[in-house]
């Protein structure tokens, strides 16, 4: 009896050992990195924003002391990769004949199940291996990744938390080899080019609408658009948001009135020149954007400045493809 | 949304299946995702942020998530947001001071029915009554809602300052017309004669006796039956068309509610209602236009029959079928009726067919619907055709001489009048 338990802890010491030496060189990989950009891909799944992570990411990397790099062509790195791959697919399943004593063979029904893939990486370029990798390529210095999971459909709210679980390891392994540093800063983002070249779109690039009901009765025309005090008529819908967290999206909006918030509503149009029809209306934080935009945005998630994200013009973009593009890279 | 969709597809699969008896619905749906989230609020409590807690952002970010998720899947079954631990309290109701302020009393009263809990058709609460007398005054005094079915000048007159006060002074004094309590025990009253005196579920008669006696002596089957006929005089607009019976859906009692009406003091008679609540609507009929040029005897009007066609039932009811023109009607090059105008049409019963178990139909045009709800007449020859009675038994072999008939004008048949003068 004393041999065996012996031979366990031995066994259970070995196991830890060799469970343990791999992660702490792989996290040693992470001394030193305190700059990174974000990235997070979701595919399969509509209900998880990747925007809403990302920014969530963005903010716990503040609050630990790293700098946030900003989204790149190509990317600046060090880059930490967030990805959530979710599939649907439908099996057969056999209920058993206990279930259906009339069919002694069990009955088959068509089940919807849900795979998925949780994995984090933080990538940095290295000097390339091959002709064709010269003189660089990125590799993955960290990664934690869950093994592919099969579930019940009725259980794919939890896929989400899962991931953000391996982003929870990333933040306490980095603390544990770089210490407690000062927070750093959310950088504003550049404020763009109003009058830059329209990119390619299909849809043309049409201008600023010169007048309509809504142009001509605005009190502060600026900037070819219409200025208005921040309200909950240019942001996202404030009722779709959860009960415990509505009263406090309303004291924001409220709160931000009081500091003169504004956003710039831009109108363009006709597209349809026949029919006089076909306008788009975008809006815009004005001048700059709350200057606490990150922690508002990732206070609740559908949140209404999401509609906004933290892009901020001084006048509308001079085209309807070139707001389209703004808008598009709003959280950049 | 899709995969929430399927989701929650299965979800209800088994809510159905397991019925989950002895366990609250939103226990069983949302019982783990609720845990979830009491654990991440208990986390977050503890944690401080950095250094002690660095991850502060990321707990924040997983009870975001969960939250957003219950909130979209409590919308899809539409029991609202699961984290009723998070709700705020809503402020109390506050009944509005202002008599004439019917919608503030309106919202009043609903918030104090959604407190007593699910409707119920026996026992009508006082609130619940107040509630339905408001909604049958504003739907029968404030038109907003007939739109296009009113005139120009219906809906000018409607809209100015001094239609808007007559609309308010109208709807408060329907109001005032009608008392909450009087409704209120008129129901338990009625539906205990009805249903003591027509029990469909044993009488073997069906349904209708005690549909029929619940039309003649509730008030609130009467006033929706007033505020269906509004609508459909409005629709109609012509004269001389016999209007159709307007029906509400039947008062469904539930089982306990059965067992308690079926159980009270047998009532031998009943009083029949008041005449306000059997009073027809007004006649709104538009005098019927004539064409701007004579239309000549023999013009072909090329139809379309509209909504669920025709059969024995809907012409015995009354219903008044209608079909949409083909082709523009012109006269000279004048264009008199565009394509797509609405023609409403008249069905009558001509006697037996030749077959067995048939019937002849006759459809004639009656008129057309113009721009601003107007009516023109048009008078037309008869097409006739010879339906069944009633649906053929899938289970028995027709007779030959049946073979080609259906039950029905099905919509979409190509109806050819022939204008008369």
């Amino acid at each position: 009896m004393t041999s065996r338990i012996a031979i366990l802890i031995a066994l259970l010491a070995i196991s830890t050992a060799g469970a343990a030496a791999p992660a702490s060189v792989q996290d040693e990989a992470l001394r030193g990195k305190t700059a990174m950009s974000v990235y997070v891909s979701v595919s399969g799944n509509s209900e998880m924003n990747g925007a809403e992570f990302r920014l969530s990411l963005e903010q716990q990397l503040h609050d630990i002391g790293i700098t946030v790099l900003p989204h790149g062509d190509p990317p600046n790195y060090p880059v930490l990769n967030l990805t959530i791959k979710v599939e649907t697919r439908e099996v057969l399943r056999r209920d058993t004949p206990e279930r259906y004593p009339d069919t002694p063979t069990g009955r088959t029904r068509t089940v919807t199940v849900v795979d998925y893939t949780n994995k984090l990486e933080l990538r940095q370029l290295a000097p390339g291996r091959t002709r064709e990798m010269r003189p660089i390529e990125d590799v993955a210095i960290w990664t934690k990744a869950d093994p592919t999971k099969t579930i019940g459909q009725i259980d794919s709210w939890n896929i989400a938390p899962e991931a953000l679980d391996l982003a929870i390891g990333f933040v306490k392994a980095w603390v544990r080899i770089n210490g407690p540093h000062p927070v750093t800063p959310d950088r504003p983002m550049p404020l763009p080019d109003p009058n830059a070249p329209s990119p390619p779109s299909n849809e043309p690039g049409q201008p600023l609408r010169p007048s309509s009901d809504q142009v001509d009765r605005c009190e502060t025309r600026a900037g070819g658009g219409c200025v208005v005090a921040l309200s909950r008529g240019v942001i996202g819908s404030v009722e779709g948001m959860p009960n415990s967290q509505r009263p406090m999206v309303i004291q924001q909006i409220e709160d931000l009135k009081k500091r003169n918030q504004q956003v710039i509503t831009c109108e363009y149009g006709p597209s349809n020149l026949q029919t006089n029809r076909g306008f788009a209306v975008f809006n815009f934080w004005y001048q700059s954007a709350p200057p606490d935009i990150l922690k508002l945005l990732t206070s609740a998630f559908a949140h209404p400045f999401m509609e906004l994200g933290r892009v901020a013009v001084t006048a509308c973009p001079a085209t309807r493809a070139l707001a389209s593009q703004i808008k598009g890279s709003r959280f950049n | 949304m899709k995969s929430v969709r399927s989701v929650l597809t299965i979800l209800v699969f088994l809510i159905l299946v397991t019925a989950a008896a002895a366990q609250g619905v939103g226990d069983f749906l949302f019982g783990n995702l609720r845990a979830e989230i009491a654990d991440l609020r208990s986390q977050l409590a503890r944690c401080g942020g950095p250094p002690a807690c660095p991850e502060r952002a990321l707990l924040q970010a997983k009870l975001n998530h969960l939250l957003k998720m219950g909130v979209m899947m409590g919308e899809f079954l539409g029991v609202g947001d699961p984290d009723v631990a998070g709700t705020p309290p809503r402020p109390p109701a506050i009944m509005p001071t202002d008599a004439t302020d019917y919608m503030s009393t309106r919202t009043y009263v609903l918030e104090k029915t959604r407190m007593e809990g699910p409707d119920r058709v026996y026992i009508v609460s006082e609130n619940r009554a107040t509630l339905a007398i408001i909604d049958h005054c504003r739907t029968m005094k404030d038109l907003d809602y007939l739109g296009t079915m009113l005139t120009r000048e219906e809906d000018a007159a409607r809209r100015s300052p001094a239609g808007r006060a007559k609309t308010k002074a109208d709807v408060v004094a329907c109001i005032g017309e009608h008392d909450p309590k009087e409704v209120s025990t008129n129901r338990k009253a009625a539906i205990e004669y009805c249903l003591q005196a027509n029990n469909y579920l044993t009488s073997g008669k069906g349904r209708a006796p005690f549909d029929a006696c619940m039309d003649r002596h509730d008030m609130m089957q009467a006033m929706c039956k007033q505020e269906l006929e509004l609508r459909y005089e409005y629709m109609m607009r012509s004269p001389g068309i016999p209007r159709a019976p307007q029906t509400c859906p039947g008062v469904q009692p539930n089982a306990g509610e059965m067992k308690a009406i079926l159980s009270a003091p047998a009532a031998s008679t009943m009083a029949e209602l008041p005449a306000k609540f059997l009073a027809p609507p007004p006649d709104v009929s538009i005098p019927l236009t004539a064409p701007p040029v004579a239309i000549p005897a023999g013009t072909v009007l090329e139809t379309t029959l509209l909504f669920r066609g025709v059969n024995v039932v809907s012409v015995e009811q009354g219903d008044i079928p209608a079909a949409r023109l083909d082709a523009p009607l012109a006269v000279d090059g004048q264009v008199i009726l565009t394509a797509g105008t609405f023609i409403f049409l008249k069905a009558r019963i001509i006697g037996p067919g030749t077959p067995p178990n048939s019937v002849q139909i006759g459809l004639t045009t009656t008129s057309a619907r113009l721009a601003d709800e107007k009516r023109m007449e048009l008078k037309s020859d008869e097409l006739v055709f010879t339906i069944l009675r009633q649906p053929p038994s899938p289970f028995v072999r027709q007779p030959p001489a049946l073979a080609g008939f259906s039950a029905f004008i099905p919509s979409d048949t190509k109806l050819r009048f022939t204008l008369k003068p």
